[in-house]
């Protein structure tokens, strides 16, 4: 037996990847199996040895080989980027003197619009008969007797023309009044409610909206409002737009204000000229400032504002994963790209009466640091010294992927590989003249993770990981689901009560709920916008930077690979992206049966077989 | 007249089955909770425990969903197509009203909590 054994190991963001092979005196290769095991630590640091070693010893076991028979560990210069995460909403709703309520309970009573001034409950014997009374009933009343005391009152001549309720009664004390108004429940402050203040309460029909209370002139028109008065009550009527019911209140100096919150500046440093942008400019503020520093050197933010908190943030986190106990300070780390992303954040109203949700701006900001120090050299030494074979570091990360890539059924040279991670997302070209270009840019899956989470107000990582990775369906009885594109399946038990009529994502261990009030097709949206703000938009800037004069039309074959590959829509998104330039696209095949997996391990595998040829 | 008029189908209810004893306030919740869903509920009596009553209750509802209270206020809620042995909500006293929605959100195809 002359052949080398040999293996090649890629140490990922997230996973770590090993392929066996053995290689002939004349540099041809015979595969023997591929292993695939989580990273252990942060990549290229000591604790990812680990991973390395067990994915090593796995691919040996599948393959009937000692380690002793091992003669080579190729190991890939992984290119130490990290990247970083934050979120920072940019609006916030104030409404101050509870000049409304518009939380939208889920079975308000009666239908139409009431007019009057609002009244507790507790006082309504002493109303006088000649004004119009909004009744205010606080905690604890049940009711038969608020329906009493209601027609009490209108039968001694008050004109009871609507009602507000803390708990969830409206249906129940509709129902037992002799005249029907507008009831809204379910309001949990109420006893913030100002009284003896002129209040409009308005139900609309079921399957409508309320019509008045969300027109501006309509609002004007109920309280006989001057013009400046109407601008000033805009917001509220806009903040109640698309409601079943809502109750606003005329206070002397009430108001709902959408401010904006100062998130502080980010300073951007180019190779040529520095700028400066507002983060709560937005997404496209940033990219676009980014665009003119091209290249970017490294970024700041604003000490003491949240961007600068954050920025510091990622910054530590990178050097503490990086320190080797040498007290070799951080300074030569850099963030080198950030992807900016704008988003809406489901978010309690500050002064709300009942919970209201709003749905604020936000930035999502992924950035990606990299250090001139890799640490790759003491990786290799122990995992020499664990296996007793000699473990060399061959080859730049972009270049072994591009090699294991070209294993892929139909592909040639010139090539571009896209590397769908969890961190970030790489490019790297070969040219046929043998030429390798590799660029990396910031935001991948988990930024998708954190856009899912966010946006759906979820704030479980789990089960954001699980609405985007898996398709979702809708629980339509205790035996049955519809999936999101139709079709329906059938259960011989019966579904567990908590996902009963529910948005679900079918796990291996079972439906999951998805706690929201939206429906599938509003999740299914959410999922998709958000994979492609981060994973197209991404591999269309990549792209730019590796392409022949950053024209995308001169790129032949584009070959996806990475984790996030395996998804069932990103490689589609970005394959009709792509399609109106002309590129080929498609989600790699190492080997002929690896899929999308495993095309760095490969290529260390063959670049050393060039190597002996 | 045909005969088919003279046949007397009872309307879509939930129908909720108690023991004779059963504590009136429980009663009242549940009906409560099904009424504020706007959800029509009749009220009929039998004899055994809490799920035994509601599943039978269940079979009998047009609408496939029954609840079911023992005489010490002890309750549940059932719906026709799953097995006798599992309930879709069992309660206490205190859980009348939520048992009567529960009842009715089986019926309208609304998340249960």
């Amino acid at each position: 037996m002359s052949g080398r054994l040999v293996v090649g190991v890629d140490i990922g963001n997230s996973t770590t990847e090993a392929c066996l092979a053995l290689v002939g005196p004349g540099g041809e290769v015979t595969h023997l199996g591929t292993a695939l095991t989580r990273t252990t630590g942060v990549k290229g640091t000591p604790a990812s040895t680990e991973g390395a070693l067990t994915a090593v010893r796995r691919v040996l076991t599948d393959a009937g080989r000692r380690p002793g028979e091992l003669d080579r560990v190729l190991l890939n210069e992984a290119t130490p980027v990290i990247s970083g995460l934050a979120m920072e909403t940019i609006t916030e709703t104030v409404i101050t003197e509870s000049t409304m309520i518009g939380h939208n309970p889920a079975t308000p009573g009666g239908e139409g619009l009431g007019v009057g001034t609002t009244v507790s409950v507790l006082d309504l014997a002493g109303h006088p008969g000649d004004e119009p009374a909004v009744v205010v009933v606080p905690h604890g009343w049940d009711f038969d007797d608020v329906a009493a005391a209601l027609n009490t009152a209108v039968a001694r001549g008050v004109p009871v023309v609507a009602a507000v309720l803390a708990g969830d009664d409206a249906v129940l004390v509709t129902n037992r009044l002799r005249q029907p108004i507008p009831v809204v429940d379910e309001v949990s402050a109420v006893e913030k409610v100002p009284l003896g203040m002129r209040a409009a309460v308005e139900v609309a029909a079921p399957g409508r909206t309320i019509r008045t209370l969300s027109n501006t002139y309509g609002i004007a028109t109920v309280f006989d409002l001057d013009p400046d008065q109407t601008r000033q009550v805009s917001p509220v009527a806009r903040a109640l737009t698309g409601n079943r019911s809502a109750v606003v209140v005329r206070t002397p100096s009430g108001d709902v204000t959408d401010r904006r919150i100062p998130v502080g500046v980010l300073e951007l440093r180019g190779e040529v000229r520095t700028v400066k942008v507002d983060v709560d400019a937005g997404a496209e503020a940033i990219m676009d400032a980014l665009a003119r520093v091209q290249p970017l050197r490294d970024a700041h933010g604003e000490p003491g504002t949240h961007v600068g908190g954050m920025l510091a943030a990622v910054r530590d986190t990178m050097a503490d994963t990086m320190d080797d106990g040498s007290g070799g300070a951080p300074g030569d780390i850099a963030i080198r790209d950030v992807l900016a992303v704008d988003t809406f954040v489901p978010a309690e109203v500050r002064g709300g009466l009942a919970g209201e949700i709003t749905l604020e701006n936000a930035v999502g900001l992924a950035a990606m640091v990299r250090t001139s120090r890799s640490r790759m050299a003491a990786v290799a030494a122990r995992v020499s010294a664990e296996l007793g074979a000699e473990a060399t570091i061959g080859g730049v990360e972009g270049e072994m992927a591009v090699l294991g890539a070209l294993t892929t059924p139909g592909t040639r040279a010139p090539v571009v590989v896209v590397d769908l991670g969890g961190g970030s997302t790489d490019a790297a070209s070969l040219t046929a003249e043998g030429v390798c270009t590799a660029v990396h840019v910031a935001g991948a899956g988990e930024l998708v993770t954190k856009l899912v989470d966010a946006e759906l107000a979820l704030d479980d990582r789990e089960v954001a990981e699980l609405v985007k990775r898996s398709p979702l369906a809708k629980v339509e009885s205790f035996f049955h689901v519809r999936h999101e594109d139709g079709t329906v399946q059938f259960f011989d038990q019966p579904l567990p009560a908590h996902v009963f009529a529910r948005v679900v994502v079918l796990s291996p261990e079972g439906p999951v709920p998805i706690g929201t009030r939206h429906g599938l097709d509003a999740v299914r949206r959410v999922r998709r916008e958000a994979k492609r703000r981060v994973f197209v938009v991404n591999t269309l800037r990549a792209l730019r930077q590796v392409a022949p004069d950053g024209d995308l039309r001169r790129l032949d074959f584009v070959v996806l690979l990475g984790g996030s590959a395996l998804d069932f829509e990103i490689p589609d998104l970005i394959a009709d992206a792509l399609a109106a330039h002309g590129v080929v696209c498609g989600t790699g095949n190492v080997l002929g049966d690896q899929g999308p997996r495993n095309a760095v391990a490969s290529g260390l595998v063959a670049a050393f077989a060039q190597g002996i040829g | 007249m045909s005969p088919r008029r003279e046949e007397r189908v009872e309307p879509p209810a939930i129908v909720l089955n108690h023991a004779p004893g059963a504590p009136a306030g429980v009663l009242r919740e549940v009906s409560a909770g099904a009424e504020e869903e706007g959800v029509p509920l009749r009220r009929q009596t039998g004899e055994g425990e809490a799920v035994e009553l509601a599943h039978a209750a269940a079979r009998d509802s047009r609408l496939s969903v029954g609840v079911g209270v023992s005489a010490d206020g002890t309750l549940a809620v059932h719906h026709a197509q799953l097995p006798a042995d599992h309930p879709a909500l069992e309660g206490d006293a205190a859980d009348g009203r939520r048992a009567g929605r529960v009842a009715a959100r089986v019926v309208t195809g609304l998340p249960l909590t």
